[in-house]
C-alpha cells in the first residue's frame, strides 16, 4: 500500500522535476491525439453533417438545379451578346413567374462595417479601405470583415428567421421599385451591444466599392439558425453572432453595379462570357417547390422552357442526393489525405518514443538513487507507468479541451446542446483506441531502459556518473 | 555464525577476452559492533567488496549472509528494506539527485520508511544540524562544495538509523578536522552498537577501527 502511494508520489515529484521533458511529452501526445481524433472525425463527419442539416430542416420539395455548367457554356460560346441577353431575361422570367416553383436564396454577401471604438472586441478581421465620401473627399476607414448572408421571401416564408427583438423583414421589402427607405437589415445577437432596432448605419459593400447606409429592424436570437443549403458552407460562417443578413433586392441592378465595379477597375473582360457566366450561375440556385407541384412536374415545366430556349435539359436533385454527391468528394479527398494523416501520426508516435527513452536513459542515476534508498527496480518500472499515465490523462483533457473548443466553433450553427450529444459518442472510440495505442507505445518505448536497468548493476549506474 | 558473513565470493566484469576478477575468493566474517577498516591500492576491489555487502552488486558466485539469513535468496522488496532501514550507505560519489533538493535528498529513505510528514521533518533538522550544513537545506547538490556534499550523503545514510553503516571513503572529501569530526561521529555511534565499515586510505582513521583488512587485486592480504 505505502509503496503504491510512494509510487505515485515520486511518479508526480518525477514529472515535476524533469518539466520540460514531460510539458514536450505531453505536447506530442497532444498532437498526437488530436490528429488521430480529427482523422477519424473526419470520417464519422462526412457520414453524420449531412444528417444534421437534415434532421434541422424539412427539406421536402427542395430542390437543386443540377447543371451541367460545362455544357451550357459550350452551348452558348457562340452566340451573340443580344442573343444572350435574351435567354438571360427568358430565364428570368421564366423563374420569376412560374406558379410551380420558386427560387430560395440564402448567399454569402460581402460588406465590412466601420469600425467603432467600442467594437475592439468583436473577433473579426479589420481592415484598412480608402473610399469617397458623399462630398467626393477621399476617407480612410478601418472597417471589419461582417459574415453577412442574403435572403429571399421565399427562404423568409419557408424557414423564417428567430426574431428577439424588433422584427422579420416585410414583403414589400424586398422589392427596391416599391421601396423608398433606408433598406433594412437584421442583425446576429452580438451586435446588440453596440446598435439598437431604428438604428441607422452604414455599412462598406466591398463588391460595389461604396459606403451604403442600412437601418436594423431586428436582431436574431442567440444562436439562431440559418439553412445553408451546401455540404460544405457549415464551414465558413465562423459566428452566427455575428453575421448580418440583408434582404435580395433585384439581381439585374445588382449584376448591372457589378459591370460598372469591374469597369471602374479596368480590367479588361469578356463581355459575352460574363453574360455566359451569369446565366450559368441563375440554374446555380435552390427551388421549392409551390403550389403542391410535384418534382417531376417541375422538371418537366422547367425543361419545356429551356427547349425553346434551345438550351440542354435539367436534372432537379433533391438535398439528399446533393449531399451524397457532395459527401463522395469529400471521401474521395480524404483518401488522398490519409496517406500524409498517417504518416504525420506515426512521426509524432516515433517522437514521443525517442524523447521518453532520452528521458529515461537521462534519470536512470535518480532511479539508481532511489534504489539505494529502499525502492526496488520493480518499484521504478512501476513509476516509469504511472508518470507516463499521468503525462498521458493530462495530454487526453487539454487535447479534448481543444478538439472542443474547434468543433464548436465549426459548428456554431447546432445549438450546444445537441452539439454535446451529438459528438459524445464519436469520442469514445477514438479514446479507446489512441489509449490501447499509447499503452502498446509505452510498453515499446520502456523496453529499452527497463532492460538497461535490469542488467546493470545499480553500483555500475551510480558510479558511471563521475 | 557472525553478523556478517560472505564466502567464496568472486566479482566477475566483462566476458571473455575482457573477463577481469575484480574480487577473488573472498571469505569475510564481520561481527555485530565491528569497527572495520577496508584498505588497499586503487582499483584493488574495496568499493566492489562495500556495493556487494550493501547489495547494490550482486557477487558471481558464493553466498552472503546476514544475520544468518541468506541475502541472495531474498526476495526484492525485502532487499531494498535492508537498504532502506539497516544499511546506511555512503557512496564514493556521493549519488545525491541533481534536481533534488538536499532536503529532499535526505528525505528520500524516510519515505520509503513511510515515516509521517512532521516526524520526517523533524530528523531531517536534526540531521542538517548534526553535519552542520543547516544553510544548504534548500539548495541543490551542484551548489554545494564536495565536502558538503559527501556531509549530505552520511546525514542520508543515517536518516533512518541503520545497524550498518557502508561508508566508501567518507572523508575523501573533508578537510582534516571536519574529518574528525565525521569520524568521531562514527566512533560515538559504533560505541552505541552500530556495526562500521569504512573504506580509506588514510591510516589516521585505520588506526581508530578494531579490525583492519587489506585488499590488493581482489583479494585478502595481510
Ligand atoms: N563495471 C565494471 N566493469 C569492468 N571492470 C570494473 C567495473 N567496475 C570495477 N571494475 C574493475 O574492478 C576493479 C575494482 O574496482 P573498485 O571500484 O572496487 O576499486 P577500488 O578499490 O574501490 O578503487 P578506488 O580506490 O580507486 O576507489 C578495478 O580494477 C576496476 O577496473
Ligand atoms: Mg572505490
Amino acid at each position: 500500500m505505502s509503496s503504491i502511494i510512494n509510487n505515485i508520489r515520486y511518479a508526480f515529484v518525477g514529472i515535476w522535476k524533469n518539466r520540460m521533458l514531460s510539458l514536450l511529452l505531453i505536447l506530442q501526445l497532444i498532437v498526437c491525439f488530436v490528429f488521430f481524433v480529427q482523422f477519424i472525425n473526419l470520417y464519422n463527419e462526412i457520414n453524420e453533417r449531412s444528417n444534421v442539416v437534415l434532421r434541422q430542416y424539412d427539406t421536402n420539395g427542395i430542390y437543386f438545379l443540377k447543371c451541367q455548367q460545362e455544357e451550357i457554356k459550350d452551348r452558348l460560346k457562340d452566340k451573340s451578346f443580344e442573343e444572350l441577353e435574351k435567354i438571360e431575361t427568358g430565364i428570368k422570367s421564366f423563374i420569376n413567374n412560374s406558379k410551380s416553383f420558386s427560387i430560395l436564396v440564402c448567399k454569402n454577401d460581402i460588406f465590412s462595417m466601420p469600425l467603432n471604438n467600442k467594437m475592439q472586441n468583436l473577433n473579426l478581421n479589420s481592415q484598412n479601405v480608402i473610399i469617397k465620401d458623399s462630398n467626393e473627399k477621399i476617407v480612410n476607414l478601418n472597417v471589419l470583415d461582417v459574415p453577412s448572408y442574403t435572403i429571399n421571401m421565399t427562404y423568409l416564408d419557408r424557414f423564417g428567421l428567430n426574431i428577439k427583438k424588433g422584427r422579420n423583414f416585410d414583403i414589400k421589402e424586398f422589392d427596391l421599385n416599391s421601396f423608398t427607405e433606408v433598406i433594412p437589415i437584421i442583425v446576429g445577437s452580438n451586435w446588440e451591444k453596440y446598435y439598437d432596432v431604428g438604428d441607422v448605419i452604414s455599412i462598406y459593400n466591398v463588391i460595389k466599392g461604396e459606403n451604403v447606409f442600412r437601418k436594423i429592424v431586428g436582431i436574431l436570437e442567440k444562436d439562431a439558425k440559418l439553412f445553408l443549403h451546401s455540404y460544405y458552407t457549415q464551414d465558413y460562417i465562423e459566428d452566427i453572432n455575428n453575421i448580418i443578413i440583408l434582404p435580395q433586392l433585384d439581381t439585374t441592378e445588382y449584376m448591372n453595379k457589378y459591370e460598372e465595379y469591374i469597369t471602374q477597375l479596368n480590367i479588361s473582360y469578356d463581355k459575352n462570357a460574363l453574360k455566359i457566366e451569369e446565366i450559368v450561375n441563375l440554374f446555380n440556385v435552390l427551388i421549392v417547390s409551390q403550389n403542391n407541384a410535384t418534382k417531376d412536374e417541375i422538371y418537366e415545366e422547367f425543361n419545356k422552357e429551356l427547349e425553346t430556349l434551345k438550351l440542354n435539359t435539367i436534372d432537379l436533385e433533391t438535398i439528399e442526393d446533393r449531399f451524397i454527391v457532395e459527401k463522395e468528394s469529400t471521401q474521395r479527398l480524404m483518401q488522398q489525405n490519409q496517406f500524409v494523416f498517417i504518416l504525420l501520426f506515426i512521426f509524432s508516435f516515433i517522437g514521443i518514443t525517442i524523447t521518453f527513452i532520452v528521458c529515461t536513459n537521462m534519470r536512470l542515476k535518480e532511479y539508481a538513487i532511489h534504489i539505494l534508498n529502499g525502492s526496488t527496480k520493480k518499484d521504478i518500472y512501476i513509476r516509469i507507468f504511472w508518470e507516463l499515465f499521468i503525462i498521458n490523462i493530462i495530454s487526453i483533457i487539454f487535447a479534448i479541451a481543444y478538439i472542443n473548443v474547434e468543433l464548436y466553433s465549426q459548428y456554431v450553427n447546432i445549438p450546444q446542446s445537441e452539439n454535446f450529444i451529438y459528438f459524445a459518442p464519436r469520442y469514445m472510440m477514438p479514446s479507446l483506441l489512441l489509449n490501447i495505442g499509447i499503452i502498446v507505445m509505452v510498453i515499446i518505448s520502456s523496453v529499452i531502459p527497463i532492460i538497461k536497468l535490469k542488467n546493470t548493476d545499480i553500483s555500475n549506474i551510480l558510479k558511471g556518473d563521475d | 555464525m557472525s553478523y556478517i558473513s560472505l564466502k567464496g565470493v568472486n566479482k566477475k566484469y566483462g566476458k571473455g577476452v575482457n573477463e577481469f576478477y575484480a574480487l577473488k575468493d573472498i571469505n569475510l566474517e564481520i561481527e555485530k559492533g565491528d569497527m572495520l577498516c577496508i584498505m588497499g591500492a586503487s582499483g584493488s576491489g574495496k568499493s566492489t567488496l562495500l556495493n556487494i555487502i550493501g547489495t547494490i552488486a550482486k557477487p558471481t558466485d558464493g553466498t552472503y549472509q546476514l544475520n544468518e539469513e541468506d541475502v541472495l535468496k531474498m526476495s526484492g522488496r525485502k532487499i531494498a528494506n535492508l537498504r532502506n532501514n539497516v544499511f546506511g550507505f555512503v557512496v564514493q560519489n556521493f549519488a545525491l539527485i541533481d534536481n533534488y533538493t538536499i532536503k529532499q535528498n535526505i528525505e528520500i529513505p524516510l519515505i520509503y520508511a513511510s515515516i509521517p510528514l512532521k516526524k520526517r521533518n523533524t530528523r531531517i533538522n536534526e540531521l542538517l544540524k548534526l553535519l552542520e550544513i543547516e544553510e544548504q537545506r534548500d539548495k541543490l547538490p551542484c551548489e554545494l562544495s564536495g565536502g558538503q556534499c559527501q556531509r549530505v550523503a552520511i546525514a542520508r545514510a543515517l536518516a533512518n538509523n541503520p545497524e550498518i553503516i557502508l561508508a566508501d571513503e567518507p572523508t575523501g572529501a573533508l578537510d582534516k578536522k571536519t574529518g574528525e569530526i565525521i569520524i568521531d561521529l562514527f566512533d560515538k555511534l559504533n560505541k552505541s552498537g552500530i556495526t562500521i565499515i569504512i573504506v580509506t586510505h588514510n591510516e589516521e582513521i585505520a588506526k581508530r577501527c578494531n579490525r583492519v583488512i587489506h585488499i590488493e587485486d581482489g583479494k585478502f592480504s595481510m
